[in-house]
Order: structure tokens, then C-alpha cells, then sequence
């Protein structure tokens, strides 16, 4: 390995280490202190390092310690109080099909968990549901719409009905709103 | 990664190094300020207080929000700017009570101690 390519993948490592730091701090108070402060470690250890060190920079992460320990010390919740995060975004997909409770179920583990922040919590309850009702009426009318003028370029809308033009982008438009909120928080999960 | 643990750990380590721990920061900054890296390496060349290096932070912190230490930027010469940490005159009075504490919760201990072994 040359050593611009150590360099290269002692940066990777320094890098992954501390977004693992980053999730494993999430909900702790004074996060980003810590990073910085944590971060500003790494950087004073690797200047008395050469910086292609490889073995240099993993010996210096191994002092600063497991992040999990890092963020135990910081009071971040526990392993066991995120163990149901997984399920939280699927049933708020899938569940309002199960008659609703799903969907009631997938809110409560939501708000229960403290993987997320107030603001994702908020939206990933309200747009959901609203996204549902869009893509229903958005779907329903443009069938009806489809039905009532077969074939025909020139069909006029029933009170009830709106265009194809208006009815199937409202119905594209509820689906994201559907399924975003909940895909966010599959990612920011995935990041923790 | 194997992440490598200073001294020996036993179950009851970590609950006497809270309370502890946070106390032998104090006693540090007592001679002038410090930043973190040099604390943290202060700390851990010695064993026992810390777990690794890097759970001083949260500690650091912690002492921050509690009023313990207040903390100013300085220019560094090797590098970007370093935070460094100083005793508030609250943190003296904890540190000074804490001193006093732990001398006469130390010498019971090691008197229970040493009774155990006559016996």
C-alpha cells in the first residue's frame, strides 16, 4: 500500500468511527459537544502520528474506546428501549390495511422509542394518513373518471370526479406521502 | 474492532468509578487548566478512573452543565483551537468536600478490610 493510500484509509477509519459515535449518541444531551470534543482528540492523536500510521490511528481508536461505551457514560438509552424500532415504519405502511390497529401500533412504538426526534415522530403520524386518504380518493376518482369516458379524449367530469390530470397526480402524490415519512425513518434508523 | 479497556474491569468498577471518576477530573484541574486530550491521556496512562479515553467526554460534559468546570478557547500551536477546561469555584468546594469525604470513607474500607484478614 502506498501511503497516500494509508492516508486514504486512515481518514476512512477516523471517519467511521466517529459517525458510529454519532448514532450510538443519539438522544444524549450535549451530542454534539462530545462529538466535537471526541473528535478534536482523534485529530491532536494523529498529529503525533505519521499520517500513514495505519496501526498508529487503530491503536489510538482503541484508546478512545468502544462508542457504545462512550455513549453509556453519556446516559443514552439503552439497546433494549430501541427493540422495537424495526417494526414502527412497516406498520405504519401496512397497518391502516389490517382495519387500522397496525397502524395504531406502529404509532405507539414510534412515539415510545428514543431512536427519533420530536419533528420525525410528528410528520411520520400526521403525513402518512393524510398521503393515504389522497392516494384513496386520488385512485377512486380516477377510475371513476376512466370509467365514465372510455376511450374518449373529450369527457366531461361529474361533480363528484376530478380530470385523470388532477386525479392521478393526487394519487402519486399521497403514496409519497405515505410512504416517505416512514422510509425516513427506516434511514434514520439504519444510521443509529 | 476490539476497543482495549484500561485496567481490569469487575462488576463493581464502574459504579465506584461514577461518582469517583468525575471527582479525580476536578482534582486534575486543580493545578490549572487543562484540554481534553491531555486530561484524557493524564487519565488514562494511570488506569482504573476511566474506562477509555474517549467516556472522558461525556464526563467532561457533564461537569460543564453541573457548574463544576467552565471551559474558554485557545489558539494551538500544532493544530485547531483547543478547548480548556477550569475549575469554576464551585467545582474547588465539590472537589474540596470530596477530598474530605473520601479519605474517611477510604479508611473505613480498607480498616473492614484489613479485620477481614486477621480473621
Amino acid at each position: 500500500m502506498t501511503s497516500r493510500q494509508s492516508v486514504g484509509e486512515a481518514d476512512k477509519l477516523v471517519r467511521s468511527y466517529l459517525a458510529q459515535l454519532d448514532t450510538a449518541l443519539q438522544g444524549v444531551d450535549r451530542r454534539s459537544e462530545i462529538l466535537a470534543e471526541v473528535r478534536g482528540h482523534i485529530e491532536e492523536g494523529r498529529a503525533e502520528l505519521d499520517p500513514d500510521d495505519l496501526a498508529g490511528i487503530r491503536t489510538l481508536l482503541d484508546r478512545v474506546g468502544d462508542p457504545a461505551a462512550i455513549a453509556a457514560e453519556a446516559g443514552a438509552p439503552s439497546q433494549e428501549s430501541r427493540r422495537w424500532d424495526p417494526w414502527a415504519p412497516w406498520l405504519i405502511i401496512f397497518g391502516p390495511v389490517a382495519g387500522g390497529l397496525g397502524w395504531l401500533a406502529g404509532v405507539l412504538l414510534l412515539w415510545i422509542s428514543p431512536t427519533w426526534k420530536l419533528r420525525d415522530k410528528l410528520i411520520a403520524t400526521i403525513v402518512p394518513p393524510v398521503g393515504l386518504v389522497a392516494l384513496f380518493f386520488g385512485l377512486v376518482t380516477a377510475l371513476h373518471a376512466a370509467a365514465s369516458c372510455p376511450a374518449s379524449a373529450s369527457c366531461t367530469t361529474s361533480k363528484l370526479t376530478l380530470p385523470l390530470a388532477v386525479a392521478i397526480p393526487l394519487a402519486v402524490a399521497g403514496l409519497a406521502a405515505h410512504l416517505l415519512p416512514p422510509i425516513h425513518l427506516m434511514r434514520t434508523r439504519a444510521r443509529s | 474492532m476490539q476497543y482495549m479497556v484500561l485496567g481490569e474491569e469487575s462488576n463493581w468498577l464502574p459504579q465506584v468509578r461514577r461518582g469517583v471518576a468525575e471527582h479525580c477530573v476536578l482534582a486534575l484541574l486543580a493545578s490549572g487548566e487543562k484540554y481534553g486530550f491531555e486530561l484524557a491521556r493524564e487519565l488514562g496512562a494511570r488506569g482504573q478512573i476511566i474506562a477509555s479515553e474517549g467516556t472522558l467526554y461525556p464526563l467532561l460534559a457533564r461537569l460543564r452543565r453541573n457548574g463544576l468546570v467552565e471551559t474558554s478557547w485557545r489558539e494551538s500551536t500544532s493544530g485547531p483551537p483547543r478547548r480548556y477546561y477550569q475549575l469554576t469555584s464551585e467545582g474547588e468546594l465539590a472537589l474540596a468536600s470530596f477530598k474530605k469525604q473520601w479519605r474517611v470513607f477510604r479508611d473505613v474500607v480498607d480498616e473492614i478490610l484489613s479485620e477481614g484478614d486477621q480473621e
